[in-house]
């Protein structure tokens, strides 16, 4: 049984809390919300939780042996650094980005790298069962020499201006919000790129950017695009796609379904194929959003208990950042 | 109060273009959108024997009420809402944050009507009692509800959304569905009820709760395909089971699209204690095939 603490009770934290509370081995113990009206409706409606405002009384008052941080963007470096400057020795997980900025990320990551901690970050699309077929065909290498790719992640809701952080310089915009996801699939599907052009667009909001379009080369002569906005009307709920083409066939993947095109016989027989993202999903210990929220949390307590280091730890996850401050500097 | 729960249930997904299992299918249908269509489906689902609708709270599940209010049925359909609006409370947490989601919600209280019995206090003290915040989101939801009821139709129950209940579930959070069933037997005549997408667990928490299972409707799925069914098919099956007495109404049942109607009929027939199917159809001819022959191969509990 794993002993979770959480830090930041948005969206996804109440989320990481609830998925982490009912899977067989894991066990919310402690949460922390900087919020003291927040904590103290939380506090009465779930009273197995203890709940604090400070992060540093919650970490030494309570046996934890993880921490989810899902605070906004901003604060994830200084959280992490406190956090490893404390006595104990904890696994940690953080929402996605890492940090703000390459350097902070870069920074993170060093201060991590010669330690046994178990890390994390939230790139949870990686879990979603199309997404991990589509990297198993990629390594069978069965569309052959691959040629170009395009890919998009579209999605609501920023139709506005707002105060909060994700719509302020520093920490917020798409590509921070939305790029994470579809770098780290890149990155894991194709490797380092050795080139990168961007170009971005803000229409709804003033500080950050709400479109942009990134241009990737590759080594191999592989080339692709993939463009990023979160003010789509006609994407709720949003989308990601990646759609790659080799010289034996074409691959269309999404969170929903994966469609191959083969032109010869491989690992599949030449043709058409339909995979549903149902078909390519384990049956889940407890259904809450989308499966690959609950199978990035039970992979992350999995590592824990087997001491494993995960395939989306600090220092993979700092490459994302990088790439990221390369699009918006 | 009895809830005389309607067997065959019009769902509301296809009808605006959600769809869960594949969101470009969705895309497509919420792009096609026809009003006469939407009329027309509804007709001929409740002239082959549907009698209920399923919709959720949001600004196209209430244009649907609006449609409904003129097919020419409205009177013998029992309405099973769904709040709250999740797409709205997603939108207003991601821009405000999780109490400023909370205060903007209840800020639309009106303030002359039962809220004001409720709590005198004003925003700020109302928050200090977790109670009277749950009660208070409820009025607010339901207020909203009520107005937009088209005239004559008759509110059977009101579910909590599957993100609500399926989170109340895991943190244990036992007052949030005491208070909810307290809350709506007291102030509305219409049955509480929930969505799961883990039933199982959801009755055994009930059970260890002391939480009344037969004074509630659960919704949720079953197929044979055990899709979005946790832990398991099996464990879900065994639960409805052991369930006598209870309100359970059957969703997913053609596991979003993976199963034809045959399959469903063939593997809903084998469940005993189900009270009701509810289920989405885009077109007047496939409603009319889906509920004729529901209703005449399906025997629900009673």
């Amino acid at each position: 049984m794993v002993d979770v603490g959480v830090i930041g009770l948005g969206q996804m934290g109440v989320l990481h809390s609830a998925i982490c509370n009912a899977l067989p081995n894991g066990r919310v113990s402690a949460i922390c919300e900087a919020d003291a009206r927040l904590n103290h409706i939380m506090a009465k409606l779930v009273p197995t939780i203890h709940f604090y405002k400070d992060y540093v009384q919650m970490v030494d008052s309570e046996s934890l042996q993880a921490i989810f941080i899902c605070t906004p963007a901003p604060t994830h470096a200084p959280l992490l650094l406190g956090l490893k400057s404390r006595t104990k020795r904890m696994a940690l997980f953080v929402e996605k980005p890492l940090a703000t900025t390459a350097e902070d990320a870069r920074q993170v990551a060093n201060e991590f790298e010669r330690s046994n901690y178990v890390t994390m970050v939230g790139f949870q699309k990686r879990f979603a069962g199309p997404f991990r077929k589509a990297k198993e065909f990629l390594d069978q290498q069965i569309l052959g020499e691959l040629a170009f790719f395009r890919g998009h992640f579209f999605g609501p809701p920023n139709f506005g201006e707002s105060s909060i952080w994700r719509f302020k310089k520093g920490g917020g915009g798409v590509c921070l919000e939305f790029g994470p996801h579809v770098i780290d699939l890149l990155l894991w599907f194709f490797g380092d790129p050795n080139r990168v052009e961007h170009a971005s667009k803000s229409m709804f909001s003033t500080e950050v950017e709400d479109y942009a379009h990134i241009l990737l080369e590759y080594e191999n002569g592989l080339v692709g695009h993939a463009d990023l906005c979160w003010s789509m009307r006609n994407f709720d709920p949003g989308e990601l796609m990646v759609e790659v083409h080799g010289k034996y066939g074409t691959m269309n993947v999404t969170e929903d379904r994966l469609i191959l095109h083969l032109d010869k016989d491989s690992v599949l027989p030449a043709g058409v194929h339909l995979l549903h993202a149902s078909q390519l999903t384990p049956q889940l210990p407890y259904q809450l959003a989308n499966p690959e929220h609950v199978l990035e949390d039970v992979y992350f307590l999995n590592c824990i208990e087997s001491n494993t280091q995960p395939e989306t730890n600090f220092g993979n996850a700092a490459k994302v950042n990088s790439l990221i401050d390369t699009i918006v500097s | 109060m009895t809830l005389e729960l309607d067997h065959l249930i019009v769902g509301c997904n296809p009808l605006l273009g959600v769809d869960h299992f594949l969101r470009e299918r969705g895309r497509e249908k919420a792009a096609r959108r026809d009003d006469e269509r939407i009329a027309n489906t509804f007709r001929r689902a409740f002239e082959a024997g549907a009698r209920g609708f399923n919709f959720p709270t949001s600004r196209t599940g209430y244009s649907l009420l609006g449609i409904l209010g003129n097919c020419g049925y409205q009177d013998e359909i029992g309405l099973y809402p769904m709040i709250p609006d999740t797409q709205t409370y997603v939108s207003s947490q991601l821009s405000k944050g999780t109490l400023g989601m909370i205060t903007e919600a209840l800020s639309t209280l009106s303030w002359s009507g039962r809220a004001r019995t409720v709590f005198q206090g004003g925003l700020s003290l109302l928050t200090q009692d977790p109670i009277h915040v749950i009660r208070a989101l409820l009025d607010v939801e339901i207020g909203k509800l009520l107005s937009a009821l088209p005239p004559n139709t008759k509110l059977k129950a009101v579910l909590a959304h599957e993100q609500v209940t399926d989170v109340a579930l895991a943190l244990g959070a036992t007052d949030i569905f005491r208070v909810y069933i307290d809350h709506m037997a007291k102030h509305y005549d219409a049955w509480p009820g929930f969505v799961t997408r883990n039933f199982s667990r959801l009755i055994d928490f009930f059970k260890n709760s002391e939480l009344p299972t037969d004074k509630i409707v659960v919704m949720t799925p079953f197929n044979k395909l055990g899709f979005q069914m946790a832990p398991s098919r099996e464990a879900c099956e065994q639960t409805l089971a052991g369930l006598f007495g209870s309100n359970v109404i059957a969703m997913s049942v053609l596991a979003g699209g993976q199963l034809s109607l045959g399959e469903a009929i063939e593997y809903l027939t084998t469940m005993t204690n189900l009270r009701s199917v509810v289920v989405g159809t885009s077109t007047s001819g496939h409603a009319e095939e889906t509920f004729k022959q529901m209703s005449t191969s399906l025997n629900f509990a009673s």
